[in-house]
């Protein structure tokens, strides 16, 4: 990994260099060093490097997305002295994940707020609205920052944009940190080049991140076949029971 | 280690589960109980989802009352006549328990219902069991146990109808009372991932009228087919047993189980029931801390599938 790593960067490096067009028309292409993210059994989490190279002016924003999933924020309020949940929005098409850099400081810079939202730029843009006609809009907003606030303390969103490292004038390099509980899915990486208010250039990329070997095999198992795999564990279960018993009374 | 859970999707310390499960173990070891009501609060506490620590926790109980109930078998000292009554019961218990849970889950009430449940049943039995031991102290019991029960059964008990003849515990009772005691049981294991036998244990000799020296082996023998119905309908509906927590677990259990038997003979009989009844009560205390103060989150998330 040690060494494949900096050489997929430096493969990436000639790809990019190859492709950039010699014409004055702008541009922007990145390339991810692993294009599959394997949880396995020991994973502890992972940093993905991207490197990309721009042609022309512009601002660089880079994002990685994770599947969207249906999120329910559930508040608790005291009834008789116990605090338990008693009010909940629920918010659809909530990214699992999301991480994103910027080559400014400030997102609203770049653009009007309906078109940072549009595309996905920056954690405003992640307000959704909830499911249903809700019109008080403090308990919304009361809702949505407490999502913002679950996301980030489980490191499935950032608490601020992340820096592109710019290698040269028009290398750039990016790392997002995957956490080990991060969700399984297909992501999306996506690249914008900003300039003069509106995106100039949009490329995109798909990731996977996937169980692999015997997390993936057992996950799949009990999801596709629940009965059986609950089965195999209390046969695992009562063997080991048996186990413990004869080795109890061998002593 | 880190190790990844692929059903929980989270990756744990093996070492601080290991050592947490093995606690608890040598907590059974010593005092002959199953544990499994401080293990699930232990797992939540780490961060385990309630759902997947009761479902796990389940599969752990299946294993220590295999190897709980075996030395009773072949001592003969389990009524199978009377634990396949109880089996029944709890079987139909595991089904309403589930259906219970996962409208829990779904109205979103499901940690305060574990956290409400926890608080009723280990208080009762927290101080039952200090009242008892207080009481036993001036009476001062022998300590056989007998083949018979000398408890007064109580007359509506005796009105009910279905009645079975159970030969092994000498007992012509309604087959309504094991079933009943079990069907508890099952429900309990479903939702609280736990064998219930503090529970079950006093009902059988109380209301039931099962003789001592059988309790345990039939109570056991019980528990291994209501936490394997638990655990597999939890991972039938819910898909909410991992087993790679659930191995760390029975090590853990086994092996500290094994430590806390050589440790029982040091403690005497009142000591350790006293000492259990401070555990549980802390247990308990905690828990009503943990509902009452004003926590520094009001807000919590749950991603849908």
């Amino acid at each position: 990994m040690s060494i494949v790593k900096p050489f997929l960067i430096f493969m990436g490096f000639v790809l990019i260099f190859l492709a950039s067009p010699p014409a004055l028309a702008k541009s922007l292409q990145f390339d991810i060093a692993d294009d599959y993210v394997e949880i396995t059994t020991g994973f502890t989490g992972t940093t993905l490097s991207m490197i990309g190279h721009r042609h022309g002016a512009g601002d660089i924003v880079m994002i990685l997305e994770g599947p969207a999933r249906s999120t329910v924020v559930r508040r608790k309020s005291q009834v008789l002295g116990a605090w338990l949940n008693r009010d909940s929005l629920r918010f659809e098409n909530v990214p699992s994940y999301y991480d994103f850099a910027m080559s400014v400081d400030d997102a609203s810079s770049l653009m009007g707020d309906k078109k940072l939202k549009d595309h996905h730029i920056g954690l405003e843009a992640l307000r959704h609205s909830p499911e249903g006609d809700e019109q008080d809009s403090e308990r919304v907003k009361s809702f949505q920052d407490a999502l913002l606030r679950y996301k980030q303390s489980h490191e499935l969103f950032p608490k601020k944009a992340g820096t592109i490292e710019f290698l040269s004038d028009d290398f750039f390099r990016v790392d997002f940190h995957l956490p080990a509980h991060v969700p399984a899915g297909d992501y999306i990486v996506r690249a914008f080049l900003i300039s003069g208010g509106k995106v100039v250039v949009e490329d995109t990329q798909s990731l996977r991140v996937g169980l692999t070997g015997f997390s993936s095999q057992i996950y799949e198992f009990s999801h596709e076949r629940g009965f059986f795999y609950g089965l195999v564990c209390v046969l695992i279960a009562c063997f080991a029971g048996w186990l413990s018993n004869v080795i109890v009374r061998r002593n | 280690m880190q190790v990844y859970l692929p059903i929980a999707e989270m990756a744990v310390s093996a070492e601080t589960v290991f050592v947490l499960s093995a606690f608890v173990g040598l907590l059974s070891g010593i005092f002959g109980v199953g544990g499994g009501f401080l293990t699930t609060p232990f797992l939540i506490f780490f961060g385990v989802a309630p759902p997947v620590a009761v479902g796990t926790q389940a599969c752990q109980l299946v294993a220590s009352s295999v190897a709980g109930s075996l030395g009773h078998f072949r001592r003969g000292n389990v009524d199978l006549k009377m634990g396949f009554v109880m089996v029944i019961g709890g079987a139909i218990g595991s089904v309403v328990g589930i259906f219970i849970f996962k409208l829990l889950r779904h109205i979103g009430q499901i940690d305060f219902a574990i956290s409400f449940m926890y608080i009723i049943l280990l208080g009762g039995i927290g101080a039952l069991m200090l009242v008892e031991t207080v009481m036993s102290v001036s009476k001062k019991k022998d300590g056989v146990r007998r083949e018979f029960n000398e408890t007064k059964i109580s007359p509506f008990i005796l009105s009910l109808p279905y009645k079975m003849r159970f030969p092994r515990s000498k007992l012509y009772v309604s087959a309504l009372v094991p079933g009943g005691i079990g069907f508890i049981g099952g429900v309990l294991a479903s939702v609280l991932g736990i064998g219930g036998g503090f529970l079950i244990v006093p009902a059988m000799i109380y209301i039931l009228g099962i003789p001592p020296l059988l309790v345990a082996g039939t109570a056991l023998f019980q528990v291994v087919f209501t936490t394997a119905a638990a655990t597999i309908m939890h991972a039938w509906m819910n898909h909410t047993v991992d087993i790679v927590l659930g191995l760390v677990l029975i090590l853990g259990g086994v092996i500290g189980a094994q430590i806390g038997v050589s440790f029982a003979r040091y403690f005497k009989g009142q000591t350790a029931r006293v000492t259990l009844a401070i555990i549980i009560m802390a247990v308990c205390i905690k828990m009503v801390i943990d509902l009452f103060v004003a926590p520094s989150e009001l807000f919590s998330a749950e991603i849908l599938r």
